[in-house]
């Protein structure tokens, strides 16, 4: 996976926050499957967006921590906090959905159930909390360069 | 080495900060390494797997910031310097 680190920041988090509103029928689908429609389908179905929602969240971490480690340390912990819940997701994606198939229906259904629900909250604190302290961080670097220049 | 008293003046003294890693490191969230100068990252990287081996399997993951810079295993280490350990699921 190669990520494009010249990409502005700004640019970036407008790509991530489309991302998060191009999931939400997909995963509006697969509640609604997971309730009580075909289980190969919701698996299926989750099978297509692990790529994409593993790379999403690699990007986030690789793009979004450094600027606010190098600008707002002492306030990045909570943004920490949030991106830790990509260990769960790559737990689901890597080792709870090639079993669904295999674990009783009505586990299975919870299992995607809380998943889908726990993702759609993630992706709401992310816009809360930590996109907005990446673009004030990135703000913030390029006033620092820019006056910095002009020293010069 | 990690710290055990004063420094001296040929070594070069490092910050490091564990962030949300209490389940691998109980109570830790901040050392001091001490190793002689020049230091380099990877000598930093060998000293903290020595104190904590549970970090060994985490750090191909792990986002490093030396100063807010992503290190190389030759990165020069400034006496002062802080590094951040930063639990990821893609790495630096």
């Amino acid at each position: 996976m190669t990520l494009d680190y010249n990409e502005p920041l700004p640019e970036v988090v407008a790509r991530l926050k489309n991302e998060h509103r191009e999931l939400i029928p997909k995963l509006r689908r697969i509640e609604n499957l997971a309730e009580s429609g075909d289980m190969r389908v919701v698996i299926t179905e989750l099978k297509v967006i692990k790529p994409l929602v593993l790379r999403h969240a690699v990007e986030e971490e690789a793009r979004l921590l450094r600027p606010i480690m190098w600008e707002y340390k002492a306030e990045a912990e909570e943004s920490i906090i949030v991106l830790r819940y990509h260990r769960e997701l790559v737990d689901f994606l890597d080792h709870k959905l090639p079993n669904l198939a295999i674990l009783p229906e009505q586990v299975a259904r919870r299992e995607v159930r809380i998943f889908v629900k726990e993702l759609r909250n993630h992706h709401q604190e992310e816009e809360k909390t930590v996109f907005p302290l990446a673009l004030k961080a990135n703000s913030r670097y390029e006033k620092r360069s820019e006056s910095k220049q002009l020293r010069i | 080495m990690q710290e055990s008293g004063s420094g001296q003046t040929t070594d070069t003294r490092v910050k490091v900060r564990y962030f949300q890693m209490n389940s691998a490191l109980p109570g830790v969230t901040k050392e001091y390494y001490v190793l002689p100068s020049p230091a380099v990252y990877s000598e930093l990287r060998a000293a903290v797997i020595a104190s904590h081996p549970v970090l060994t399997r985490m750090m191909p993951t792990m986002l490093v910031l030396v100063d807010g810079v992503v290190p190389k295993g030759d990165t020069p280490l400034q006496d002062g310097d802080e590094v951040d350990y930063i639990p990821t699921i893609g790495g630096g």
